[in-house]
């Protein structure tokens, strides 16, 4: 009888002890991806700088936040293990530009959106999914659902996805590279995120 | 009408849905689904070539003409139209909520809404409807997606939506009508959705570096997502 008791006890403060490690964490990716909305949010609507300015801020703002590496890797899929090391160095570089010339410029069609955490789901092994829906100032139009996907490694979380309306960007970006690699090869895609990342 | 399709497509129907009854493709490895590609990719640079020649143009001339106000008019009564559908695969798919709502949606929409032309039961209610369709009940179901199909000028589509199409059109009420009515509806129907949707295919034609693998993952990705009717916030 003394033996179940000791037994509960260790249970319940084993489990008074996770908990609230579990709670931090998931707390812990919330307020990440509201810190980087904040300033995200912040750096588009500051009036007295240019353009090219808010683009610099912003291009910052990615490659701190963004696990270019794992990213690049995970979207060139079956391609990674079959490339030389020196082709995966030139995708890494060009792949990473890509990204961050195509996606910072996206800030000139914000129109004063705002966002709202639905919801955070802890996927196990440091990864979460952040369920987020954007509102539009016109109340007609109606929310656009957008969930990002965190991780979390050695105390800091970065993004390693984005999903829109049920499209995830990476998974999309798998399947375009390996078609590209496919039918045209490697360097092919290699010359072409370089290209397109001068846009 | 309805006998050539009968004797005729049954067989083509039988083969799609045999073919779909194969799994859903792993997201990411798409062209392992797509069996058709260089059939598909040639559809694809017809539908390009349609789609910059007519309905790009048309849809943008109708964004600029029309005022917001009326387009919103436009809309309200096609998805309106579309509800007796979502309704039928509601009850298919033992959704009684969204079966309530888009049945109520329907009748308030017609009635107080004049013909749809208002959303009556959105603005005043709190009546939210899921977009329904044969194809996503096949896939409630169990049905995987099959093979990818690139339908001329409708687009992306599967094995398994096909069958859904033509499985939603035959039933839809509104089909029943006088045939210029359907034609009209099916035309305001398409250049409402390309009209919906120019700034997204533009965003995916200025950062793809392969848009018919683009469009075939995020349709088949978003076909999953809706489902799964993780397509709404409820």
């Amino acid at each position: 009888m003394l033996n179940r008791l000791v037994r509960f006890f260790v249970v319940i403060i084993t489990i008074a002890a996770i908990s609230p490690q579990v709670w931090a964490d998931e707390a812990g990716a919330r307020a990440y991806v509201d810190s980087i909305g904040q300033q995200v949010i912040s750096i588009i609507g500051e009036q007295n700088i240019s353009n090219e300015e808010k683009q610099g801020r912003l291009r910052e703002i990615f490659t701190d936040n963004i696990d270019f590496d794992w990213v690049g890797k995970f979207v060139l899929g079956k391609h990674w293990r079959t490339a030389s090391p020196d082709q995966q160095q030139r995708y890494l570089a060009n792949y990473k530009n890509f990204v961050i010339a195509n996606y910072t410029s996206k800030f000139k069609q914000y129109s004063g959106q705002t966002y709202k955490i639905r919801s955070v789901t802890n996927l196990g092994e440091g990864d979460y999914i952040l369920k987020m829906s954007i509102q539009d100032p016109n109340p007609k139009k109606p929310d656009i659902l957008l969930d990002y996907k965190v991780r979390e490694e050695a105390g800091a979380y970065r993004i390693f996805d984005i999903v829109v309306e049920g499209v995830s960007l990476i998974t999309t970006q798998r399947s375009e590279f390996d078609s590209v690699v496919s039918r045209k090869g490697l360097d092919a895609l290699i010359d072409l995120l370089g290209k397109r990342a001068q846009a | 009408m309805f006998k050539l399709l009968k004797y005729n497509a049954l067989p083509i129907f039988a083969a799609l849905l045999l073919s779909a009854c194969s799994s859903t493709p792993e997201p990411g490895q798409e062209a392992e689904s797509d069996p058709m590609e260089s059939v598909n990719r040639s559809i694809f640079s017809f539908n390009e070539f349609i789609d910059a020649i007519l309905l790009k143009p048309v849809a943008q001339g109708y964004q600029a003409i029309v005022p917001e106000y009326g387009r919103e008019r436009v809309s309200n009564v096609l998805r309106n139209l579309k509800m007796p559908v979502v309704f039928a695969n509601s009850v298919l798919q033992g959704d009684p909520e969204n079966a309530f709502s888009s049945f109520w949606s329907f009748t308030l929409n017609s009635t107080l809404g004049i013909a749809g032309i208002f959303d009556f039961a959105g603005t005043n209610t709190d009546l939210e409807v899921r977009k329904e369709d044969f194809g996503q009940t096949l896939g409630k179901w169990g049905v995987g997606s099959g093979s990818y199909v690139m339908l001329p000028i409708l687009g992306p589509s599967s094995a398994r939506d096909t069958v859904g199409l033509v499985v939603d059109a035959i039933s839809d009420p509104f089909n029943w009508m006088d045939s210029e009515i359907v034609i009209t509806r099916t035309v305001v129907t398409a250049i409402d959705t390309r009209a919906e949707n120019l700034e997204l295919v533009d965003d995916v034609y200025k950062t793809s570096l392969d848009p018919y693998a683009t469009f075939r993952s995020g349709y088949l990705q978003r076909r999953e997502t809706e489902i799964r009717n993780e397509d709404s916030a409820r």
